[in-house]
């Protein structure tokens, strides 16, 4: 169900999507100048000391670097792309360096490193074989991909000064979140959850009109839970699907507790839910459930709040295998988010409480679960496997009975009814 | 008869158990080697399903010029280890004159035994070696016994 909104979105966001421009054709194509624009408003400083640093650094500069640092400082502009990696490529390294250089960079923060094979135009291609073991092009090119918030340049010129070679070409741009989603598109289809259910990816068109599409833009903020892709996904919808079917969800108020791309506040409300509400610990994922809500013509009747959230490792014990894991926790300490925004106490309480998370932070969160189901309330708790289940049901048995357990592969679902006395 | 595949990149990237998405790293990476982004985080996530979550992993990708790829995975980073190991969330600000945390040889020994999965030619004593180097780097003190951690 592509409305004409949507389409002409998508059409403009390719429009804009190319892969990362090369200077030579920064002048050719107008839209250039714009994401030219986006890397001078988001870092000017940044972009304009990324330029002169791998000028200064190699002799061979691409004429066309000088191009496109005068384009960006003659532009102003405001429509900006957000910055997701800074590309930075070391050219004309020796294959035996190659790998080496890589895992520095690596080393030195970079996301991911590719090795691939340096031609200059014209020149002929080395052909590496699946079959042949180890194997690297005797003059490879190495481009690495940085946070923002790191100085790829600096590293790749002093790395490749640590390997003597600092007279090769360097080139550094900014990678703009749209710049892959392009590549992403065509991997996701209408899928169906189950009878009469489906998820919709923005571009396509709903195979079933008369079912109930949850249309979603995967990829959206940069986040990919809850496209639907997932077993517990779908195992929450079926089971948000039983809801609707037995009649609770007409008029409810629903809490999606981690709720990612907010698929499943955004379904519920499809299914006949009065108002649903959304948190998460990550400020992308509450700009997704906002994003899709509208998608869906339900943005009034859902609130996402950002959960404040912690990272905490826990030492090991007895032996590695057995100690927690490094985790993106709420944290339990704040206040809980709808009381630190000042919503009442009445509004902070819900029908369906769905949580689609991980076993780790589940098992702390059935105090604060608890206080937002009303007495004989539902609970959904997904993102644990079936081995798990038994701890989370005895970390919710408190205040939660009626445990059941539904599995896709090695994933569980469980769900429960609020105690009235606890 | 048919031509063998020929490598058009390999691809280093450091992601964290069931968590690959097409975000960075991930993304750029993948999509300038124009291989299928959805298929290598289905694939890594259900692959890592089993792991500990939001271990890091390191993976090596070879792309191929006709698009497909093969991935291995590598044993998560020794720093990874040393600070689970030690308890501590970040490194020391100046390793070599400031400690922030220690740990034991046995650990030391668990992790090595690890980490020789990647490194099987190499002798045990020279993997704890480096791995004291990495401890050194930070900030990270080695103390013979635990109790004296």
């Amino acid at each position: 169900m592509c409305s004409a909104m949507a389409l002409s979105r998508t059409l403009s966001r390719l429009a804009a999507c190319r892969r990362s421009p090369t200077a030579s054709r920064a002048a050719a194509w107008p839209r250039r100048p714009l994401q030219a624009a986006a890397v001078a408003a988001t870092a000017p400083t940044a972009s304009s000391s990324m330029f002169s640093s791998s000028l200064s650094a190699s002799h061979r500069s691409m004429s066309g670097m000088r191009a496109a640092s005068s384009s960006t400082s003659s532009i102003t502009g405001s429509m900006a792309a957000e910055v997701c990696s800074i590309k930075c490529c070391l050219a004309d390294v020796p294959g035996g360096m190659a790998e080496e250089v890589a895992e520095v960079l690596l080393a030195y923060g970079a996301q991911s490193v590719a090795v691939e094979e340096y031609r200059p135009s014209g020149g002929p291609e080395q052909e590496i074989y699946a079959d042949t073991e180890g194997r690297v092009w005797d003059r490879c090119t190495v481009v690495a991909y940085f946070p923002p918030e790191e100085d790829g340049a600096a590293i790749l010129a002093s790395t490749a000064a640590d390997f003597g070679l600092q007279d090769r070409q360097q080139l550094v741009e900014a990678v703009r979140t749209q710049d892959w989603e392009q590549s992403i598109r065509d991997s996701y289809q209408p899928a169906q959850v189950g009878e009469g259910l489906w998820i919709v990816p923005i571009w396509s068109q709903a195979p079933d009109p008369a079912a109930t599409n949850i249309i979603l833009e995967p990829g959206a903020c940069g986040l990919a839970f809850g496209t639907g892709d997932h077993p517990t996904t779908r195992l929450c919808l079926r089971w948000l699907q039983r809801l609707q079917q037995a009649g609770s969800l007409e008029g409810a108020a629903v809490m999606d507790y981690g709720a990612g791309s907010g698929v499943l506040a955004v379904a519920a409300l499809l299914m006949g839910a009065e108002r649903a509400v959304g948190s998460d610990v990550e400020p992308l994922a509450v700009k997704a459930t906002q994003a899709n809500a509208a998608l869906n013509g339900v943005s009034e009747r859902v609130a996402a709040y950002l959960c404040a959230g912690k990272y905490s490792y826990v030492a090991v014990s007895c032996c590695l295998s057995c100690s927690q894991p490094y985790c993106s926790y709420a944290d339990l300490k704040q206040p809980e988010p709808l009381a630190a925004a000042g919503i009442e106490p009445q509004q902070r309480l819900f029908e369906v409480t769905v949580a689609n998370i991980l076993q780790g932070p589940l098992l702390d969160l059935a105090p604060r679960l608890a206080a937002y189901t009303k007495p004989s309330g539902l609970l959904g708790l997904s993102g644990i496997l079936q081995e798990q289940t038994a701890a989370v049901m005895e970390a919710y048995s408190p205040w939660f009975h009626s445990f059941q357990v539904e599995g896709e592969q090695r994933w569980a679902l469980v769900t429960a009814v609020r105690r009235t006395d606890t | 008869m048919s031509k063998p595949k020929t490598v058009a990149a390999t691809i280093r990237l450091v992601i964290n158990a069931g968590q690959a998405k097409p975000s960075p790293p991930v993304g750029p990476a993948l999509g300038q080697a124009g291989l299928k982004i959805m298929d290598f985080c289905k694939d890594f996530n259900a692959k890592t399903a089993t792991f500990k979550d939001d271990v890091p992993v390191p993976v090596v990708i070879t792309a191929f010029t006709d698009k497909t790829f093969t991935y291995v995975m590598k044993t998560p980073p020794a720093s990874y280890f040393i600070k689970k190991a030690a308890g501590m969330s970040g490194g020391s600000q100046k390793p070599g004159h400031q400690h922030v945390a220690s740990i034991s040889l046995k650990h030391l020994h668990e992790i090595a035994a690890v980490k020789q999965q990647d490194l099987r030619l190499v002798p045990l004593e020279s993997i704890c070696k480096s791995l004291m180097g990495t401890c050194r780097s930070m900030g990270v003190r080695v103390v013979a016994r635990p109790e004296d951690a």
